[in-house]
């Protein structure tokens, strides 16, 4: 018999990992649709697409045929034209190309301001803090307390020199849904480029880019049951939006991101977004049901509110902040739930959630967040659950403290 | 965002099982509540803003020395489990206004991480509260050993 070295036995403890009992973090990653796997796993061996879609011989040219399917799928859920999308591996890389590509093409031009907010994912917000060191300038919009960008504060914070806004669609951590359609036509109107992360709305909100005036659109995969490390960044064609690439090699997508396109991923994220496309009126339904459901039983215990717009939110996304339970003394007696935290409690230095700390809330109140977020393979009975490990558990560590007495 | 959650087997029992949880303010008389009751001596440290907050609520003896400790926390797990722990460790230990708790073998037992450990100062501040307490209203007498001496 064959002893497994060490690495083996790990890569084995990978494959046996059993996850926790419920998974309510769907806004973090999901699983790979079975039926995504099997196409993923169809473009590997020698038997499958293995090609390089940049061979001109037949093996290249049939692979290249698989990813050009795709891009018209992940084209086809967001009403673009299969021209206009550009892979990268992931949203992180589509913000990046977006913002970083948009400046340093447009500096040329004097163009040197970007705005955004502070509520945007740390892909573009790191970004931004990148491109400030190499002096370009960024303004950072504040939300409202409900999380919700005032298109007005877009209005005027856009100068002479502004090049590009970045909005995102919804936001990751609340799910509220900011009003892109009145920013994007002012943005229009003032020849500013308007670029959207859409990591958390792609397959869980109709968006037609046709209609949209948006030039830049990041998308990821593995947020819609597609593989990680695949992504893509729309670039309309119409009016004309130039990027200067920030990888460079074999002019791969046009120039605009080098590097041999990885066939499997592709096919996954555009069957990943052929599946979403299919689904996404039935599973809005479903989801915003689980969501109205849970809030339902969280708000039986008292002292817990809705972090975020009550009605402008996508339907899998519930964050709530509960009074009189530090953070992570709530996520370790919920640890049979797979849920994310705005607590920072490992760490000394860092701090509860910056988005949340933007909507004006209390370090206590955010560091005694919890962000739900429901999928595809959640049930009531996983809500219900829930719920009744909350009522088990909140009391309990309620009754611990002063919160009782009110001091 | 997330913490990387991992606690002792003593965290984990004392954050699941608190021992001697006050079930409400100090003194306060009647009822269901556990606790000293009238003449308790109280004391209270640290915020929930700050993330972690401490109160004592101790029976004293005739010879200074806690007779019975109850407690209530606002904190992560090591903060409870710690303030509870305590409730089991105190009795029969003459309290001091310069009391200090031996961090070494509390830190040892709770497997404290390095930045859990203020939870001990939070812990200890509160406890010399209650010795302010018991102290306060007759340091001139013959409460000099037990109020200014280990």
């Amino acid at each position: 018999m064959i002893k497994l070295s060490s690495h083996a036995d790990q890569r084995d403890n990978v494959t046996s990992f059993i996850p926790p009992a419920i998974y309510f973090d769907y806004a973090a990653t999901t699983p790979v649709d079975p039926q995504v796997a099997k196409r993923m796993a169809d473009c590997l061996t020698v038997d499958g697409v293995f090609g390089n879609p940049a061979s001109s011989h037949q093996v290249g040219r049939t692979a290249k045929g698989q990813v050009e399917l795709a891009r018209r799928d992940v084209a086809a859920l967001v009403n673009a034209t299969p021209r206009e999308i550009v892979w990268t591996s992931g949203a992180t890389e589509s913000n990046n190309l977006a913002l970083q590509g948009a400046l340093h093409y447009g500096a040329a031009r004097g163009k040197r301001h970007v705005i955004t907010a502070r509520t945007e994912h740390k892909a573009v917000l790191d970004t931004c803090k990148q491109l400030q060191s190499e002096g370009f300038e960024v303004t950072y919009l504040l939300p409202d307390a409900d999380g919700l960008i005032d298109p007005q504060s877009v209005q005027d914070a856009i100068r002479d020199d502004t090049l590009i806004v970045s909005i995102m669609h919804v936001n990751n951590e609340i799910g509220v849904v900011q009003d892109i359609e009145t920013i994007g036509h002012l943005c229009r109107e003032a020849g500013v480029m308007f670029h959207v992360d859409a990591a958390q709305s792609a397959g869980k909100l109709p968006i037609d880019l046709q209609t949209l005036p948006v030039c830049l659109m990041s998308f990821s995969a593995h947020k819609i049951y597609g593989p990680k490390g695949i992504g893509a960044l729309y670039v309309c064609s119409s009016p004309r939006t130039n990027l200067a690439p920030i990888i460079h090699g074999g002019g791969h997508e046009r120039g605009l991101r080098s590097g041999t396109l990885a066939t499997h991923q592709i096919v996954g994220m555009g069957e990943a977004f052929r599946v979403a496309a299919e689904h996404l009126d039935a599973e809005t339904a479903r989801l915003g049901m689980l969501r109205d459901r849970l809030w339902q039983g969280l708000e039986k215990l008292g002292g817990v509110r809705i972090n975020g717009h009550r009605s402008r939110r996508v339907a899998g996304i519930l964050n709530v902040s509960i009074e009189g339970v530090e953070g992570e003394s709530l996520l370790f007696a919920l640890r049979r739930l797979a849920v994310s935290s705005g607590s920072a409690c490992t760490s000394a230095t860092a701090e509860a959630s910056y988005v949340l700390r933007a909507l004006g809330l209390s370090d206590q109140l955010a560091q005694s967040s919890l962000r739900f977020s429901v999928g595809r393979f959640t049930t009531e009975r996983d809500v219900d659950e829930a719920v009744r490990l909350l009522h088990d558990e909140v009391p309990r560590l309620r009754a611990l403290n002063n919160y009782a007495d009110g001091v | 965002m997330d913490s990387d959650l991992t606690y002792n087997a003593l965290v984990e029992d004392h954050f699941r099982h608190p021992r001697n949880p006050a079930d409400g303010p100090c003194g306060r008389a009647g009822g269901s509540y556990k606790g000293p009751g009238e003449g308790a001596v109280c004391g209270r440290a640290g915020s929930v803003d700050r993330g972690a907050w401490i109160e004592f609520q101790l029976q004293i003896g005739a010879d200074r020395s806690v007779v019975k400790a109850w407690f209530r926390a606002y904190g992560c797990p090591h903060t409870i489990a710690l303030a509870s722990w305590l409730t089991d460790y105190l009795p029969g230990r003459v309290l001091s206004d310069n009391f200090t708790l031996d961090r070494h073998v509390i830190t040892e037992a709770l497997e404290l991480p390095v930045e859990k450990r203020s939870s001990v100062l939070v812990a200890e501040d509160a406890l010399r509260a209650c010795a302010a307490a018991v102290c306060g209203e007759d340091v001139s007498s013959d409460s000099e050993v037990a109020c200014h001496g280990a």
